[in-house]
């Protein structure tokens, strides 16, 4: 299987548009079909643990039907190489199970509207904002065809890179390294008449470290990512934002391992004070209390029971819309063109072209992303936020590129300005509230700063705050700003984890820090 | 779905072929077939909704083969995998990929090798009721289900909405959650005389109830192993309601430490996702764990037994075999609070053990003295939300993990035994912050929360108010009291079943929160 089979697939498709998609209930349809090839490799300490070569190909099938009150039923599925010639027979059978399910909903719908009475007046039928059906084909970005990277080049790439963290200090007690490289062909077909056929890379490397130092003193261990969408050139010619081959990032990642281990836990600040925080670390506050809530599916309370709902929006009436969440420097948007980590595409999973949403500008809320059924809901036109991890997935309101904007203070300065404060450098596995109301980020590194120097570095401190606290604390924005990577942002049930893109500069605000022991 | 005897047919054709090549020392053919089908609720009475959002599902099936072979004079591991194929060519495809990127990994010496006796064992731990049902009967099931869970609800908050004379949209409620269904099965066979296969069925379901204009929130949920199997729709939904309705009237309490009653989502929280990962072996042999070196010692209070047992006849997380062949079992990991056992595969086992005096750094002790404590008794290929996908390595993971005391005690007992303090009922997004070694952890208390007065559950606490902030090494130490009230307890993406009593611990540390709200 080659994603250059989807050829078959789209002609054929095309060909058949009104055999397979009409339907004589006039039911909305859409069929999403992938397929991926790439190569993966996993060295520990320097020694190789596996290989993997392969490719994967799916078919995932919407029906919106209209038997009673409008409603969806969807069919995902893995396929085969041998499915290929028999795609249209095997789409036909899929559509009609999604069909089924699409009705079974539709007319239960139907039955609890009349049974319920007022308790069923917040029940509607679903509804898709109209988008143009779009004709395109978008093509994959890459130097170094991931096709062409053989196993036996990953396998060694992987080995390096884990054998350059490893030997970079005695202190590094093990080294765990992932690479891969990979592209991903999707072909979206929709009974309004869109076809687009979009391609993308991703490569990517993962370093996970463990340091003592010879004091026997409570081990650290490291964690971080690197890549781009684009081919192998994003990890051996350090095409990414760390602008480091695999290479200089594991040594980059042992490096801080080993000042850690030395260092003393993170004192415990229990009122605001200065913290200076670098764009890595930014970008995931980006993430985690700019981009999640600002979701429309958590803002209509979809995700209240595994992803969470979004202290920007209570209900129609009451919400953070024109209403200022932070300060007057604070800008903030969602971007799915802007390049230079994941989550990069030109339409998402259900052919809505993407654009750039500004969630905060000057401090003022403004916009989610959202879908062409949650849109029509607080008014808005679609913008291209639908997205699942493959074509067997529902497609969910996903984050593209979240990012807080640049600002035009050299970093240097933003440091050099505080007289007592904490310069917090990367970071680890963060706990956000429910809502997105409150957040613990840890960064890798906690500098002290006094009278603007950088002082002594402390570990496993957290950055805690109410999250409208820290926005209207921020005081200064950097013009360093710089995209991110982020390779496994969780959402969905089954949890569908997926490969967005985060940024910001460097910034200052005010938070308390958590106790490092 | 595909048939069990065609699985089991096609590994052992599949292994006989496999076996005839040149240079095999050792292989393994694994075949699985996995469906996962979720209806997804969404029901608000102050927003528009779908109630049933859709029926979904997503399925895969395919053939990994696993081989250990001569090159030259190399011995090699490779691992190949073909999709949505169950026949001898994709055994052969999947061979051909295995070879060509097989590696040279120093610390593997072979697949398992059980004992010949041990696979007289036939009895099964599932049923396979919900097995064969068609997609017809699957979309109406679904449906029905998921629309009875939301009646449920509704019956269940009447009374409530009657007595304050509140209508549906005053009421701001949102039921949200799943009913999920997951059936798989997987066959394998191996050159070392294993030729075995399982099928099972679970059937979980998690809801999350809001009064959202009076912040109060419930849960209710289920796992059982058939729909037919004590299951009701409509009870859980209700369940929910009230637990919403019993939170109304939240206070917010200072921050500070307490003594705490944890429920069994927040134990399911703390056991499943915090404190496993320090017992399983992966973890010991990479040195991160917060038991290094420390087999044998006490590391928790006395009163705190864990074990995982996937016999446990009727247990939603039970099978008879490991995805490498090995019989299952009870695994005791924390016996009276002494550190007794972790969690393994065959390969990090046969690790640990060629590497023992390294080995014996890690756990304390030299391992081949502790053989019936790294038991390989959990190499699953769990992924993808759920089943046995033969597309994923071998990887460690729990089934049923048990949680209890040798001196259990009634609820009475452990409110009386606290007598002022909090009850802690669900948890969120609590995570390793500081890392995994240090053992600091932080979450938010986010529902089913009271203040605990004289022994006796007292005012509901506001949820998302309090953040614990503590240390998990160092809380299950300061376990004062352990239920006999175990619930099997899921959480978002995870793939064991807790069975989760109460929980009493002295001393846990909160602070308060979304102070601006």
């Amino acid at each position: 299987m080659r994603i250059s089979d989807l050829d078959l697939i789209k002609s054929s498709l095309s060909a058949g548009l009104p055999e397979i998609l009409t339907d004589h209930n006039k039911n909305y349809i859409d069929i999403r079909v992938e397929a991926g090839e790439g190569v993966g490799a996993y060295s520990e300490n320097g020694s190789s643990k596996v290989t993997s070569r392969d490719w994967s190909f799916s078919l995932g099938v919407r029906v919106i039907d209209k038997s009673g009150i409008p409603a969806a039923g969807f069919y995902g599925r893995q396929l085969g190489g041998n499915d290929l010639k028999n795609f249209n027979k095997i789409a036909r059978e899929m559509i009609e199970v999604a069909k089924a399910r699409a009705r079974a909903n539709s007319l239960a719908k139907a039955g609890f509207k009349k049974k319920y009475g007022k308790f069923a007046e917040s029940v509607m039928p679903v509804f898709l904002a109209p988008v143009k059906a779009v004709v395109d084909t978008v093509p994959a970005i890459y130097e170094k065809d991931p096709r062409k990277v053989t196993s036996k080049e990953m396998t060694e790439l992987a080995k390096s890179v884990s054998a350059a963290a490893l030997s970079f200090n005695s202190y590094i007690k093990r080294s765990d390294v992932v690479v891969s490289t990979g592209i991903t062909r999707q072909i979206f077909f929709s009974s309004e008449g869109a076809l687009i056929d979009q391609s993308w890379c991703s490569s990517g490397v993962t370093i996970f470290v463990l340091s003592q130092n010879n004091s026997g003193d409570k081990p650290v261990d490291l964690y971080h990512h690197t890549g781009n969408q684009l081919g192998l050139e994003a990890l051996t010619k350090a095409k990414n934002s760390h602008h480091k081959t695999g290479e200089e990032f594991a040594r980059q990642i042992a490096g801080e391992a080993v000042l850690l281990a030395d260092a003393k836990p993170s004192p415990e600040i229990n009122k605001p004070v200065t913290v200076v925080l670098d764009p890595d670390l930014i970008a995931l506050f980006a993430h985690e209390i700019i981009g999640h809530p600002s979701e429309l599916d958590r803002a209509l309370k979809m995700e209240t029971g595994y992803a969470g709902r979004s202290w920007l929006f209570s209900d129609l009436k009451n919400n953070m819309v024109g209403k200022q969440v932070g300060s007057s420097i604070l800008t903030a948007f969602s971007d799915p063109t802007l390049t230079g980590g994941y989550g990069v595409y030109k339409y998402d999973d259900e052919g809505t072209p993407a654009k750039r949403v500004y969630h905060i500008k000057n401090g003022i809320y403004h916009d989610f992303m959202n879908s062409r059924q949650t849109a029509p809901t607080i008014g808005a036109q679609p913008n291209g936020h639908y997205k699942a991890n493959n074509a067997s997935a529902v497609p969910l309101i996903r984050m593209s590129v979240s990012a807080i904007a640049g600002g035009d203070t050299l970093p240097s300065k933003i440091i050099s300005e505080v007289e007592n404060g904490y310069y917090c450098v990367g970071h680890r596995i963060p706990s956000i509230s429910e809502s997105r109301e409150n957040f613990q980020i840890a960064p890798r590194l906690i500098y002290e700063i006094k009278n603007g120097r950088m002082g002594q570095v402390f570990r496993d401190g957290r950055v805690t705050s109410d999250s409208k606290d820290f926005f209207m604390s921020i005081d200064a924005l950097g013009n360093d700003f710089t995209v991110f990577p982020i390779p496994n942002c969780g959402k969905g049930q089954p949890m569908q984890a997926k490969q967005v893109g985060n940024g910001g500069p460097t910034a200052r605000g005010r938070a308390r820090i958590a106790r490092g022991d | 779905m595909i048939e069990l005897s065609k699985l089991k047919k096609v590994t052992k054709d599949g292994l006989k072929y496999v076996k005839s090549e040149s240079g095999i020392i050792e292989a393994l053919v694994y075949a699985s077939v996995n469906h996962r089908t979720v209806g997804r609720i969404v029901y608000t009475t102050h927003l528009p909704c779908n109630g049933l959002e859709e029926p979904k599902s997503e399925e895969d099936c395919g053939i990994a083969v696993e081989i250990w072979f001569k090159k030259g004079n190399k011995k090699l591991v490779g691992f190949g995998h073909e999709p949505n194929e169950i026949s001898l060519d994709g055994v052969k495809r999947a061979l051909a990929k295995a070879k060509r990127d097989a590696v040279e990994d120093p610390d593997f010496n072979g697949f398992l090798k059980p004992d010949k006796n041990d696979h007289s064992i036939k009895e099964t731990f599932n049923t396979n009721k919900l097995m064969d049902v068609d997609f017809q009967k699957e979309a109406e099931l679904l449906a029905k289900l998921s629309w009875e869970v939301i009646e449920g609800s509704i019956d269940g908050l009447e009374q409530y909405a009657k007595q304050k004379n509140l209508s549906p949209k005053d009421l701001g409620f949102i039921l949200n959650g799943d009913n999920f269904i997951i059936r798989e099965r997987m066959a394998l066979a191996s050159t070392n005389w294993i030729e075995d296969s399982e099928e099972s069925t679970v059937f979980l379901s998690f809801l999350t109830a809001m009064l959202e204009k009076r912040n109060a929130k419930g849960s209710a949920w289920g796992s059982r192993i058939a729909v037919d199997d004590g299951f009701s729709a409509y009870e859980i939904g209700k369940k929910a309601a009230l637990a919403a309705v019993n939170a109304v009237g939240g206070k917010r309490i200072v921050g500070r430490k307490y003594k705490v009653v944890f429920g069994p989502q927040a134990v399911t929280e703390l056991f499943g996702n915090l404190l496993l990962p320090n017992l399983n072996l992966g973890m010991m042999d990479f040195g991160a764990s917060i038991f290094t070196a420390k087999y044998g010692q006490n590391v928790a209070s006395p009163l705190l037994t864990v074990y995982d047992d996937a016999t446990l006849p009727g247990g939603a997380g039970s099978k008879r075999i490991t995805c490498e062949g090995c019989l299952t079992g009870k695994t005791k990991l924390i016996e009276r609070g002494k550190l007794v056992g972790f969690l393994s595969d065959f390969r990090t086992t046969s690790k640990m053990l060629n590497k023992s005096k390294e080995s014996a750094v890690k756990l304390g002790v030299d391992p081949h003295e502790i053989r019936h404590a790294i038991n390989p008794r959990n190499g699953f290929r769990f992924s993808e939300g759920g089943g046995r996908v033969a597309a994923a390595g071998v990887g460690i993971h729990a089934t049923n993990l048990v949680i209890e005391s040798h001196r259990p005690m009634t609820e009475g007992e452990i409110l009386s035994k606290v007598g002022d303090g909090i009850y802690i009922g669900r948890l969120w997004y609590t995570y390793p912050v500081g890392g995994i070694s240090s053992g600091i952890i932080s979450g938010t208390a986010i529902a089913d929360n009271y203040v605990i007065r004289n022994g006796k559950l007292a005012e509901p606490i506001l949820p998302n108010t309090l953040r614990i902030e503590d240390n998990i090494g160092e809380m299950i130490k300061r376990i004062i009291g352990i239920g006999n009230n175990q619930v099997p307890t899921i959480l978002w993406a995870s793939d064991e079943i807790t069975h989760a009593p109460w929980v009493a611990m002295d001393g846990v540390n909160f602070v308060e929160i979304n102070k601006g709200e």
